[in-house]
């Protein structure tokens, strides 16, 4: 594993922000981080690049302690803030040239096809940039370094509907470079489209995890009988549970095969007949009722 | 350190930096200059109040009750009027320059920790492999490249007005026919340590303040408000006899420079027992203390900064 989190646990004073994340990444993953605002995701993030110390449990990034070690583990990481800002007096290769340095790697012709990529141009002053420009020259510097692991939070804010296609694109880019990309969002779309595992944090703790394959298994079927022909008892079926009945309808939640709900309805008289994957926005509905 | 990051905060004061060394070099430029011509009129002095002993008659009459304030800022009663080397060590005690130096030290070190934190670019800072304790020795390396810059342009300063303003010239009628005039610019150099450490004291106390602090005005307030109070308590002290016993624990205490450019003896030294005792029973290097106030701040602020928590930026 890559990452690994053992009962991490942050508190600011009485009010604990994480509480007992226990949490492994391997590597060439895209790890989906979602929750709304305040789910501790970004102390997540935070806890991991040592800017935070845990209060309790640890986190290990390709064996670094990530408080004790910080600086191996940052060896390890490419990060792009939530709330991102830059060096304003740089201009956009100064910046990419200065954190390049710091990594130890020069500054190669990669910049330049990143920047002709996400339509940049880096001789300006960032001062100058507009907020998405800003954004795509941050996603550039996280793009840059030869690292293990890509930590993302919120990565696509403030991109137009193209450059959010690139990114993601990109992403999908790094991880057949056998990168992990671990990335927080709002946007459940693009995790879905990007991601091989997700967890939803609610209140600090992890309160789902599951990789998108399994997931894109789940599939909710919406029947609706002939009047009168409504069965009494739901069937007691593997891998099937009734979610919710009314009038004459019945939806269920199948997982793998759909063959004995097939069956089942073979013996009813069937109107209607809706089946599609459930999607990640019902799982997160579970937890946090509307959908951002 | 981090070279890296030593080039690019060299490379983000170097306008500051070089508006702050040209109103130095001015300042002692105009110093020189007001010398000059207070060597000019002394002979006119002379004549109206008959000698040198009535003239310190008369000073000392004016400068009387509040006026010792005035006196204790301008370097008290060391300054002779007939000496031009006395009159330029005024140039290195004025309020001003005190000022200038303790704003830069200041406002540089304020920015360092807590001005970044503010601005949110720690954040982009600390992603990179780059150790918490090497942002600020890297910072107290910048301190080591700039402060000597600083008083050196004083000095140069001095020289330059020196030469410009004629100063030997206008002191050679009040210093007499018989006897040269006697300027030792490197008494000025060697006075500039003092002052030197002095900025790196101030410099010192402001960063671990940074450290510990997340809004750089805050950081910078509470800085300006500490350094204006132990100015106040080493000047206030000189007149007031209350406050004498605090006057040591004041950065302002062991800034000397004009015992050293008038090689008065124990130059180098302050007694620290004073306002306790009447005997000097513990001497402090003015250099050597103010050195390691500067140190201690480094070192606490190297202590704080890497056990605390980076707030994320607003």
């Amino acid at each position: 594993m890559l990452l690994e989190t053992d009962r991490l646990t942050k508190d600011y004073g009485r009010f604990r922000a994480l509480d007992s994340l226990t949490l492994s990444i391997g590597r060439g993953e895209i790890f989906g981080l979602l929750g709304p605002n305040g789910s501790g995701k970004s102390t997540t993030i935070r806890l991991l690049l040592g800017f935070l110390r845990p209060t309790s449990g640890s986190a290990r990034i390709a064996g670094f302690d990530c408080w004790s070690q910080s600086v191996e583990v940052r060896r390890q990481v490419a990060y792009l803030p939530g709330e991102l800002r830059l060096y304003e007096n740089m201009t956009g290769r100064q910046l990419l040239r200065f954190l390049s340095r710091l990594h130890d790697q020069p500054l190669d012709g990669e910049a330049d096809r990143l920047a002709k990529r996400f339509e940049i141009d880096l001789s300006k002053p960032i001062s100058s940039l507009s907020s998405g420009m800003k954004r795509k020259l941050a996603l550039i510097q996280v793009l840059l370094p030869r690292v293990p692991l890509v930590i993302l939070d919120e990565p696509t804010n403030t991109l137009d509907p193209v450059m959010r296609d690139e990114l993601l694109d990109q992403l999908l880019h790094a991880k057949a470079e056998g990168k992990t990309v671990l990335f927080s969002s709002h946007v459940l779309p693009e995790v879905e489209r990007v991601c091989d595992r997700i967890s939803i944090l609610a209140r600090g703790r992890l309160v789902h995890l599951q990789p998108m394959s399994e997931l894109r298994q789940i599939r909710a079927a919406r029947v609706r009988f002939a009047p009168g022909s409504k069965p009494t008892t739901p069937p007691r079926l593997d891998g099937i549970q009734l979610k919710e009945q009314q009038d004459g309808a019945m939806t269920f939640v199948c997982e793998g095969n759909l063959d004995p709900l097939l069956g089942w309805l073979a013996e009813h008289r069937v109107v209607d007949l809706r089946i599609e994957p459930i999607g990640l926005s019902t799982v997160y509905q579970r937890y946090h009722g509307t959908v951002s | 350190m981090s070279w890296t990051l030593f080039v690019k905060l060299l490379r983000d004061i170097r306008w500051p930096m070089f508006f702050v060394c040209l109103l130095i070099f001015a300042y002692e430029l105009l110093w020189a200059k007001i010398t000059s011509r207070l060597l000019e009129i002394t002979p006119k002095l002379l004549s109206l109040f008959g000698s040198f002993g009535a003239m310190k008659a008369f000073e000392n009459e004016v400068l009387r009750g509040p006026g010792e304030l005035i006196r204790s800022m301008l370097g008290g009663e060391m300054v002779q009027i007939n000496d031009p080397q006395s009159l330029l060590s005024v140039g290195y005690v004025h309020p001003f320059i005190i000022t200038v130096y303790c704003i830069w030290a200041i406002g540089r070190s304020s920015g360092a920790i807590a001005g970044e934190i503010d601005r949110g670019t720690m954040e982009l800072l600390l992603a990179q492999p780059i150790a918490r304790w090497k942002v600020i020795t890297t910072h107290l390396a910048v301190d080591i490249v700039t402060i000597p810059v600083l008083v050196a342009c004083m000095v140069l300063g001095t020289a330059a007005g020196i030469h410009l303003f004629d100063v030997y010239g206008a002191a050679a009628p009040v210093v007499g026919p018989n006897r040269p005039v006697v300027i030792r610019l490197e008494d000025f150099a060697r006075a500039a340590i003092n002052s030197a450490a002095l900025m790196f004291a101030v410099s010192g106390y402001t960063i671990f303040l940074s450290a510990i602090g997340r809004y750089r005005w805050r950081v910078l307030g509470v800085a300006l408000g500490v350094t204006l109070v132990q100015f106040l308590i080493n000047i206030l002290g000189e007149v007031w006899s209350p406050l004498q016993a605090l006057r040591p624990f004041t950065v302002f205490y062991y800034y000397r420079p004009q015992p050293i450019i008038l090689r008065l003896p124990g130059q180098w030294m302050v007694p620290i027992s004073r306002g306790f005792s009447e005997s000097a029973w513990f001497m402090a290097h003015v250099v050597v203390t103010l050195t390691l106030v500067g140190a201690v701040g480094y070192l606490l602020a190297i202590w704080r900064f890497t056990r605390r928590d980076l707030p994320a930026p607003l």
